[in-house]
């Protein structure tokens, strides 16, 4: 089946106000989607809905052909907007790339020599390595991004849901974490969907932009047509 | 009576015992309160504790098994009060902290006989547990020993994010529903030998000084856990040597740990 994700007319209702309004769309396979549009626009529920923290008020969300369970979830790579981390919280950078096995060995299993020695494989790939023993409160925004990437590459999930990975991160970090979400969603062959804020953000692998305002799709495109048009003059300028 | 003879009496020697095991216990309870950021709660099941061994005593049901309740039942209900009044976790808390302070104080002056024993409750009697409620701290500390090696992994994905927690297929509220009935049964457990008033703070206090000295979780069990028994030893052995109250005692012995933990710590 090419669609990955498939949105049947949701509403989602927080505290009897409307933030998303009769929204339906398809994500195919190897899809990369950049979900542009003003603060409030309701971006970040959207993506919460697709990664199955969020239930739709109404309407039907499908991944992979299957209403989002347990399983499905084991397949989808969440990176929020920031770690949520206390500021002391005792845990360290190599405690959080060992969570990306939890989806696919389970809570009980132990980890084996192979994912000891993927663990380095990729922090070394992300150039994480050095940090592997340092508490995650200690790294800077743009390591921090670095590292929730590795742990969803360990996770090999099937689909990346990123909410805006490049808020507030150094300039002279954006570049190579862009580096990185392109070098994942192309080698990895899985579906993107990626909150942005700035259209200079965009990730090159993206081929579609979806332009959410006031709750609503404005635009869904493929990325070349839209960029340039009159509606997207229209959309950007409002 | 020299320092030494107080080994002789076996309440002494009980109670040296309760302080380990108790200490071992409410260490490791201190973490999961201070790690998943719910130290309200903590004050509110401990003084809702409280309310359910008065009324225990009160109507002649066990006190521990109605204090155990009394605190499932704050942590259980602690949500749905917030969602309903539209208020912040923290003042519904501090709403079941109140109630649940005032049940205890309402029903502990409608008794006219038994007061002793709530006195017991409410201020600590470690002096006088018995070898049931030893034998039941040291099955508690087994279970708390087999639930951190086994939930270790998920544990710490839901002390980080309890989002990741959910997509990674760890039962999240699951788990941490069982932590605050373990919570429940580690403060029902030792409120006799603490009190009510003073128990939250043998929760709180060695897992906040050990968070000063450590960046590993695991590290912070033990670190707790030695601090609280440190702390409750000490403690008992002062107050029983110069007649000082000994729940009292305990907890300054603890924050002076605490205060000693600041200065050397690590995350300055």
């Amino acid at each position: 089946m090419n669609e990955v994700v498939s949105v049947r007319n949701i509403n989602f209702y927080f505290d009897k106000k409307p933030v998303l309004k009769n929204i339906s769309f398809n994500i195919s396979h190897k899809d990369c989607v950049a979900l542009i549009g003003p603060n409030g626009a309701g971006k970040t529920t959207l993506i919460k809905l697709l990664a199955g923290l969020l239930k739709p008020s109404k309407g039907k969300i499908e991944l992979f052909g299957k209403e989002i369970n347990s399983e499905i979830k084991k397949q989808i790579g969440y990176i929020p907007q920031n770690i949520s981390v206390d500021n002391f919280m005792p845990i360290l950078v190599q405690d959080v790339l060992y969570m990306g096995f939890l989806a696919k060995n389970g809570m009980f299993k132990k980890y084996s020599k192979q994912d000891v020695s993927l663990v380095e494989e990729v922090a070394k790939k992300l150039d994480i390595f050095k940090l592997m023993q340092k508490p995650i409160y200690k790294i800077s925004g743009g390591e921090r991004q670095k590292v929730s990437i590795a742990r969803v590459l360990l996770q090999n999930a099937k689909i990346l849901l990123m909410d805006e990975p490049l808020a507030n991160i150094d300039i002279s970090y954006q570049k190579d974490i862009l580096k990185i979400i392109n070098d994942t969603h192309l080698n990895k062959n899985i579906t993107s969907l990626i909150i942005v804020h700035n259209l200079h953000q965009i990730p090159s692998c993206c081929n579609k932009i979806m332009f959410v305002s006031e709750g609503e799709i404005s635009a869904f495109e493929n990325k070349e047509t839209f960029f340039g048009s009159d509606k997207f003059n229209k959309l950007w300028n409002f | 009576m020299e320092f030494l003879d107080f080994f002789n009496y076996s309440f002494f020697n009980r109670a040296l015992l309760m302080a380990i095991f108790g200490g071992i216990s409410c260490g490791i309870a201190g973490v999961w309160i201070l790690l998943l950021n719910i130290s309200f709660i903590g004050v509110a099941m401990a003084h809702s504790a409280l309310a359910g061994a008065v009324i225990g005593i009160f109507l002649g049901v066990n006190p521990v098994l109605l204090s155990f309740i009394f605190c499932v039942l704050t942590a259980v209900l602690i949500e749905p009060i917030s969602k309903a009044s539209k208020l912040h976790g923290n003042v519904s808390m501090s709403i079941m902290f109140s109630f649940m302070l005032a049940l205890a104080l309402l029903f502990a002056g409608l008794m006219k006989s038994y007061k002793v024993e709530i006195l017991g409750f409410l201020w600590g009697s470690i002096l006088t547990v018995t070898k049931q409620e030893i034998i039941l701290n040291f099955i508690m500390i087994i279970i708390l020993f087999c639930f951190i090696k086994f939930f270790h992994k998920a544990l710490t994905v839901i002390f980080f994010d309890r989002e990741i927690a959910n997509l990674s297929g760890v039962p999240e509220k699951l788990i941490v529903y069982i932590v605050m009935v373990l919570i429940s049964v580690t403060i029902s457990f030792n409120l006799s030998s603490i009190g009510g008033l003073l128990i939250y703070s043998l929760i709180s206090l060695p897992s906040a000084a050990a968070y000063q000295l450590t960046y590993k979780i695991k590290n912070m069990y033990v670190l707790s856990s030695v601090f609280a028994v440190t702390g409750s030893v000490i403690g008992l052995l002062i107050s029983s040597f110069i007649e000082l109250p000994v729940a009292a005692t305990i907890i300054i012995v603890l924050c002076v740990i605490f205060c000693i933990a600041t200065v050397f710590s690590i995350k300055k």
